[in-house]
């Protein structure tokens, strides 16, 4: 059953998309929430990431339990010494790091290794292990790895159960220890978010790995990098050269189907790998500048949107999309005003812009601020089939804080926008309500009707309205008759049961415009179009 | 002249053009408006309004600050899953809340007491398993001595054979298995016990076996038990743990002899050969658990010594007695069924005798106490008490069946212990042969 994941308030739930119902999740002992720093999700084999707000990185399992996602690792060695007993000959070296295991007995979690033990030598004598570390995290077992007499790195030993017993001895001889070393484990470090100081800003999911970027302000231009379906190891960085040139650095990241965009203020760098693979080899990985400028670059981390392999996000003065074809502006043709202006919306909140994608309206949803407003009160939607801009839209039932989108168990695509008021709410209901009871304002505002001629004075005779026929209300038209600056004629009401009606003459003007108001709770309207008849000069005044 | 405009909105929102130069399909706001690709809702060249926006939640604490949808399997669904014992149309009891019990008859049957040769009828662990969304056991469709005893799953739709058990290289001439008489998974790997005819005196014939279930193929682990060359010898595997990434084998001569119970280990597809742990435990095993870095092992009454549970110290390696039953050797006694639970380790205490015993013990690290008296709380037969068979620990409750003694009755039932200490008795009067685990599904 598809579900949503949702952080309301400090607290992170589980919510039915069926249902509504909404469970919370209990997090890991000493964890908080930030309400000033937006969740930042990600999915990597069925289990979901989640950084910048937590004070750790946690990680939630399929059924909803909540761990962080990677413990942090034992600060200390085990403390090694020559036992009483018999069994092993020459230097061995100790480490040990936390795992979670599931009830298969399988690892799930995995820390980073501990510092490696100082090197003890044996003469046909067992090893004495104590002090093995406890985790502060909640996890299932201790890990031991040991060397092979002499060698240097570590084999995988034993399991010590659970978090409390400190000692064991051991004569495990090298020939039945693991066949391999875990090589890979020498080298996995603790991400940002694990320990305090730092935390992961952004992350995501591309080619079976997860891609993070620090808050670290020296760090900003580094993203790290997990092993291949495993949201613990995190032994791999890449830069997005050149460093240092911005403060945010990386602001967003964009997984494409060949490329992962890494998206600064100033530009667009892009991690390539190979269209015929399923992962991506860190050996032969680079990372080029695809291309723009200030403009190209991206303002908000949330406003990101990949939808068929396009990359969209929101910039200082417009919307970007990359595709196989590169960078495009997709509003500086239409609605660049709306970006490049203080007339529509608050540019300075930009950065808290996000998006979604609304998958049965084929169109990406940009929520932005109101001019004047210092909340994302505003949503400007781009359909995808005809590339034509709609909006603003707005809701008298709540303030967007957030949306997402996903596909549920019936392959049905659903949409959602959470508010703030710890609401979350569906998109495309049929019933035309916000909320419980709030109507939804449809409000537009037609072109100037000039018949080519904007200089001659006209008589605008009737107007028709042709729309779908409603079981009830109305449509209020308003006249706008004269010259650019024309007040607002006299109202005029379309009723919505009639499919067409025949209404008033406009009046006589050089230019006409009409715009369209219904905001009745529960009524639908679909306008398809008006005529106004006759239409003839009147001649030049 | 007529002016028409049957495409309003068909070109979105443009507010870089001049005034004048709009076409007929732009606008300079569109607001709440959109196209919708359904001539029922609009079509193409009609302006509609937009949906609603749904509560689909209650109020939650807070602003929602962040959301995302996760098209998974998210809901889980666990089962207890207890067998029942005869060869009625019903073969398991389940329960998805450990308090409401019903029958069933899809599952296949687990094997009956009558497949098992344990003296008594309680030397062997008897425990089915569960392995990711399976619960796997000892079918019933086999006669004992003449066909080879099947393994079988329920993924609580499918019930399944997955393989019979092939006749062992210590097995008395083509004689097949007795029965799988323990399993458990442990490093993804499902684990099994096998008891084969065959053997002398105490060595008797058995195997370790590891299951492959997504080819279904089996393989034994390191050598044989029994009498045979290269075999080992001092019983057959009736109890499996898994413990510092070995595997500890418990195992079973059917005999009261003192001070022969013999624990050995190996680290499964590296080692060929078991090694020996310890070979003078008071009793002999039949119960495993790791608890608190250490090994746990219950061992039966001998003839010289009551009951036990054992530790097997991690710093020292060897063995000494933690528990210690006061009920006495002349009659049946075990220490059975061990599982960690709270943090704590539990283990039934049963003696069958002059005065029956029948306790679950409880051992905090440093103590052990009578956590149940359950023969003096719990219907227990007055001739044989029932034996404790499987437990096990399911949302924060631990569960113990206490099974009928013969195949057909209907005395067993089943206790159940939560996180304050209360026991209740949840099931009763069912014929339970023993065998208790819990079935994980996924939608």
């Amino acid at each position: 059953m598809a579900t949503l994941i949702v952080q309301g308030g400090t607290s992170l739930y589980r919510v039915n998309t069926t249902t509504g119902a909404a469970t919370a999740l209990t997090l890991p002992t000493g964890v908080t929430l930030s309400t000033s720093r937006k969740p930042r999700f990600a999915v990597l084999n069925q289990w979901v990431v989640l950084v910048n707000s937590p004070s750790k990185n946690l990680c939630i399992d399929p059924e909803g339990t909540v761990r962080v996602m990677v413990p942090t690792a034992p600060a200390g060695p085990p403390i090694v010494a020559a036992g009483s007993g018999t069994g092993l000959t020459g230097a061995y070296t100790f480490w040990q790091s936390f795992v979670v295991k599931n009830s298969d007995d399988e690892l799930l979690i995995e820390s980073p290794l501990s510092p490696a033990s100082a090197s003890v030598t044996l003469a046909n004598q067992n090893a004495s292990v104590t002090k093995v570390a406890r985790s502060v995290d909640d996890i299932t077992a201790r890990r031991i790895y040991r060397s092979l007499s002499g060698g240097s790195l570590p084999y995988w030993l034993l399991d010590i159960e659970g978090n409390s017993a400190e000692a064991f001895i051991n004569n495990t001889s090298d020939a039945t220890m693991a066949l391999l070393p875990s090589l890979t484990l020498t080298t996995n470090i603790s991400p940002p978010g694990t320990l305090p100081g730092s935390r992961l800003k952004l992350i995501c999911e591309w080619r079976s790995r997860l891609w993070g970027v620090s808050d670290d302000p020296a760090l900003v231009d580094t993203v790290y990098v997990s092993e291949t379906n495993k949201i613990y190891a995190w032994p791999n960085t890449v830069v997005a050269n050149p460093t240092g040139a911005d403060e945010q650095g990386v602001v967003a990241l964009a997984p494409r189907r060949n490329q992962l965009g890494l998206l600064k203020r100033i530009g667009v760098w892009a991690i390539e790998a190979s269209s015929n693979s399923t992962g991506v080899s860190l050996s032969s990985l680079s990372v080029r500048f695809v291309g723009g400028s200030e403009e190209a670059g991206c303002a908000a981390p949330d406003s990101v949107i990949v939808v068929n392999n396009k990359a969209y996000w929101m910039g200082n003065t417009g919307i970007w999309e990359w595709s196989d074809e590169g960078l495009k502006n997709i509003t500086d043709e239409t609605v660049k005003p709306w970006f490049a202006t203080d007339d529509y919306f608050n540019r300075s909140r930009f950065p808290n812009a996000f998006a979604r994608y609304n998958k049965l309206r084929q169109s990406i949803e940009f929520h932005v601020a109101a001019a004047g407003s210092s909340t994302e009160d505003r949503w400007v939607s781009f359909n995808l089939v005809n590339r034509r801009w709609y909006g603003p839209h707005t809701t008298a039932a709540f303030t967007p804080s957030h949306a997402t989108q996903l596909i549920d168990a019936n392959g049905l695509p659903l949409s959602f926008v959470g508010g703030t008021d710890g609401i979350v709410y569906q998109a495309n209901s049929a019933t035309f309500t916000d909320g419980a009871s709030s109507a939804i304002d449809f409000d537009c505002y037609g072109p100037f009707h000039s018949e080519n001629q904007p200089d001659l004075e006209k008589y605008w005779g009737e107007l028709s309205v042709l729309s779908k026929i409603e079981s009830g209300g109305t449509l209020t038209v308003t006249p706008y008759v004269g010259r650019l600056n024309a007040a607002a004629g006299s109202t005029i009401s379309h009723d919505l049961t009639t499919g067409r009606q025949r209404l008033r003459r406009l009046g006589d003007g050089a230019l006409c415009r009409l715009r369209f108001q219904q905001a009745t709770n529960a009524q639908g309207v679909a306008l398809y179009g008006y005529e106004i008849n006759p239409v003839f000069p009147n001649g030049r005044r | 002249m007529a002016l028409t405009n049957y495409n309003f909105g068909g070109d979105g929102v443009n507010l870089v053009k001049d005034k004048l130069q709009l076409g007929p399909a732009e606008a300079t706001q569109l607001q709440n408006a959109e196209l919708v690709f359904d001539e029922a809702r609009g079509g193409i060249g009609a302006l509609s309004k937009r949906g609603g926006l749904a509560a689909l939640t209650s109020a939650l604490a807070g602003t929602i600050y962040g959301m995302l949808g996760l098209s998974l399997k998210t809901t889980y669904t666990r089962t207890l899953y207890a067998a029942l014992g005869s060869a009625g149309a019903n073969t398991w009891r389940k329960s998805t809340d450990g308090t409401t019990w019903t029958n069933t008859s899809s599952p296949l049957a687990h094997g009956v007491n009558s497949k098992f040769t344990d003296a008594n009828g309680e030397r062997d662990a008897r425990r089915a398993t569960a392995f990711r969304n399976v619960i796997l056991y000892q079918g019933n469709s086999y006669t004992k001595g003449t066909d080879k005893p099947p393994l079988v799953l329920w993924d609580g739709t499918n019930a399944l054979t997955v393989t019979s058990i092939p006749i062992g290289p210590s097995a008395t001439t083509n004689t097949p298995a007795y029965a799988i008489v323990d399993m458990l998974v442990a490093n993804g790997k499902v684990y099994f016990a096998v008891h084969d005819p065959g053997g002398s005196g105490a060595n008797l014939a058995g195997r370790v076996m590891s299951l492959d279930l997504e080819t279904g193929t089996i393989a034994q682990v390191a050598n044989a038990f029994g009498s045979g060359t290269g075999e080992v010898t001092g019983g057959y595997p009736c109890c499996l743990c898994w413990y510092q990434n070995q595997l500890f084998v418990g195992l079973q001569t059917n005999t009261t002899t003192d001070a022969i119970g013999k624990v050995v280990r190996c680290y499964p597809d590296i080692d060929t050969t078991w090694t020996s742990d310890v070979s003078n435990l008071s009793g002999l095993p039949c119960s495993m658990a790791v608890y608190a870095g250490d090994l746990y092992v219950g061992v039966q009454s001998s003839s010289a010594s009551n009951c036990k549970v054992y530790k097997r110290s991690a710093t020292t390696e060897t063995y000494a007695a933690s528990f210690t039953s006061a009920a006495g050797t002349a009659g049946s006694a075990f220490c059975g069924s061990l599982i960690v639970f709270n943090d704590e380790l539990y283990a039934v205490e049963y003696f069958s005798g002059a005065t029956d015993v029948v306790h679950v013990k409880k051992f905090d690290g440093s103590s052990w106490t009578t956590d149940r008296d359950v023969d003096a709380n719990d219907p227990i037969d007055a001739t044989t008490p029932q034996m404790p068979g499987g437990a096990v620990v399911l949302s924060s409750k631990l569960y113990i069946v206490f099974r009928v003694a013969t195949d057909g009755g209907t005395n067993g039932f089943i206790l159940q212990r939560n996180t304050s200490g209360t026991w209740a008795r949840v099931d009763s009067s069912a014929n339970l042969s023993g065998p208790l685990v819990v079935l994980v599904e996924r939608s």
